[in-house]
């Protein structure tokens, strides 16, 4: 693919607990089968946890290429699912609430290396703080992550609300995870999509779900990518129709 | 007559001689006064006895151990720290306990930081549903604040509806982060015309390198809280945050309903 097609992608919930993290590794393993080159970084600087998902203990993190002037490539961590991985750091308290300028500066020692990719994740944290927003911002588009609880919902509308007013962002993608069946997936989805409609005046653009599966928990606890260790499981299924959904609307 | 009374009264109680015992409602007349005085002259006794009940003579050391007894009295309320309709410090203790943090901070290096708390909207909920109602909306936050924080974190009043919490040993992120849980568990009220009470919250940080005294911590977060009143209310802004304050609705109550609507009736 041309290096400047290079397609950037927030993952936030808004919520935390809802499956950011997993989201973000599955879609990210899913493309690398593809043979697409994805990089996922872990922008959650004040809970990082995407190495530990991946049971990698990493030498260099964000913390390193932000204040210790690492340069950005050796802070990349390829990983055994097939994509590069910029990982976090946990309890840096700098990084987890930088003021808007280190924050500028982040994304201008980031940005470079993207065009290396074809698909570039950023995995946000939770909330919607600055680091959050900012990271949406950098992004060609935001994706979404609910799941069928009350408050995940607040939350996502809470975030999209605050994107659409501050930055004039109209358009996110929404995945929803741990879904019963796809008739619920979509019912939930539906339901925040029309409360944006009604009362920002936009609706939202549905990637797909990902069912609920007990697989889900015990991959993570063995830091295993499910989709790889079962490609034909229905999680993996739904991993690589949301892939096609993103390349759909990436296209657009 | 009432006229030399009253002046001889003002004078004796100028000199702390009379403790008793006027009825403090001035509207109704006095049954009964005490006089408790040393070294009368005759025609003062007499007088005295003429408009009270008792004219007492005591010595000197009773009359000092009371005046002392008042000396007393007096320190022991200024010595008093809490505030007497929520139990949380009182500015007073405020002022003092800031102090020590401070100094704490530049001993040991570790930063505390400052939360003022406003509420919104809270003079509309006191004009429409009464001050009774209002006192218990601000004794009901001011034990939300205090439960939702650390034993270590110091609460006062600091004004009618402004509370200060002053947060050893902790810095602008735990902050910033503790004060968004606050702003959260502070319960919105729905008052009148789409008024909402909720809390507004400014932090700042005291680093150890600061050169700022208290007056201007206090100030830096005043500041913080005046933006966050102006950026929409319901908010937590922190000292040094670089954007422009921006209107930000946070979900509102319809947008609630909308959201949860299909899930209720499920």
């Amino acid at each position: 693919m041309d290096s400047n097609k290079t397609r950037v992608a927030s993952v936030s919930s808004g919520k935390g607990g809802v499956g950011k993290t997993f989201v973000t590794i599955s879609l990210a393993a899913s493309f690398a089968r593809k043979g697409e080159r994805v990089l996922a970084v872990d922008c959650d600087l004040g809970l990082a946890n995407m190495d530990i998902m991946l049971g990698i203990n990493p030498k260099n993190t964000l913390k390193d290429i932000v204040f210790g002037a690492l340069p950005v490539k050796e802070a990349i961590v390829h990983t055994k699912a097939g994509f590069d991985l910029i990982p976090g750091s946990s309890g840096i308290k700098e990084l987890a609430h930088p003021m808007y300028e280190k924050i500028q500066d982040i994304k201008a020692v980031l940005e470079p290396v993207f065009f290396d990719y074809d698909h570039v994740l950023l995995d946000t944290g939770a909330g919607i703080s600055e680091m959050v927003l900012q990271f949406n911002l950098m992004a060609d588009l935001s994706i979404v992550v609910i799941n069928r609880e009350l408050t995940s919902l607040t939350d996502a509308y809470a975030l999209i609300k605050v994107m659409y007013q501050v930055f004039g962002r109209e358009f996110f993608g929404v995945v929803v995870n741990s879904a019963s069946d796809p008739r619920d997936a979509q019912k939930i989805f539906n339901q925040l999509s029309a409360t944006c409609k009604k009362f920002l005046g936009f609706s939202l653009t549905y990637l797909g779900h990902i069912t609920r599966d007990e697989a889900v928990p015990r991959s993570i606890l063995s830091r295993e990518v499910l989709v790889l260790r079962e490609p034909e499981s229905a999680v993996a299924l739904n991993c690589t129709s949301i892939v096609d959904a993103l390349n759909v609307c990436e296209i657009q | 007559m009432v006229r030399r009374k009253s002046s001889l009264l003002d004078v004796l109680q100028k000199q702390h001689a009379v403790f008793a015992l006027r009825d403090q409602d001035k509207k109704r007349r006095t049954d009964v006064l005490i006089v408790v005085l040393d070294g009368l002259s005759e025609s003062e006794r007499e007088v005295l006895l003429g408009m009270s009940a008792v004219v007492m003579e005591i010595h000197d050391d009773l009359i000092e151990k009371i005046a002392e007894l008042k000396k007393e009295n007096r320190q022991l309320r200024s010595l008093t720290l809490t505030d007497g309709l929520t139990g949380l410090y009182n500015t007073r203790f405020f002022v003092m306990q800031l102090e020590i943090e401070m100094a704490r901070t530049k001993r040991t290096g570790q930063p505390s930081s400052l939360l003022m708390l406003d509420l919104d909207n809270f003079k509309f909920l006191n004009d429409t549903l009464g001050h009774v109602q209002g006192n218990r909306y601000l004794v009901k936050v001011a034990h939300i604040i205090r439960d939702s924080l650390r034993p270590t974190d110091i609460v006062c009043r600091y004004g009618g509806d402004e509370f200060a919490v002053i947060m050893p040993a902790t810095d602008l992120y735990d902050a910033v982060r503790t004060a968004n849980r606050l702003r959260e568990a502070i319960p919105a009220v729905h008052l009148k015309n789409g008024l909402y009470m909720s809390a507004s919250i400014g932090v700042a940080e005291y680093a150890a390198s600061s050169s700022a005294g208290p007056e201007e911590f206090v100030h830096i977060s005043d500041m913080a809280l005046y933006k966050a009143k102006k950026g929409g209310k319901n908010k937590v802004f922190y000292q040094g945050q670089t954007e422009k304050p921006v209107h930000i609705d946070y979900v509102t109550p319809e947008e609630k309903d909308s959201l949860w609507e299909a899930k209720e009736k499920e």
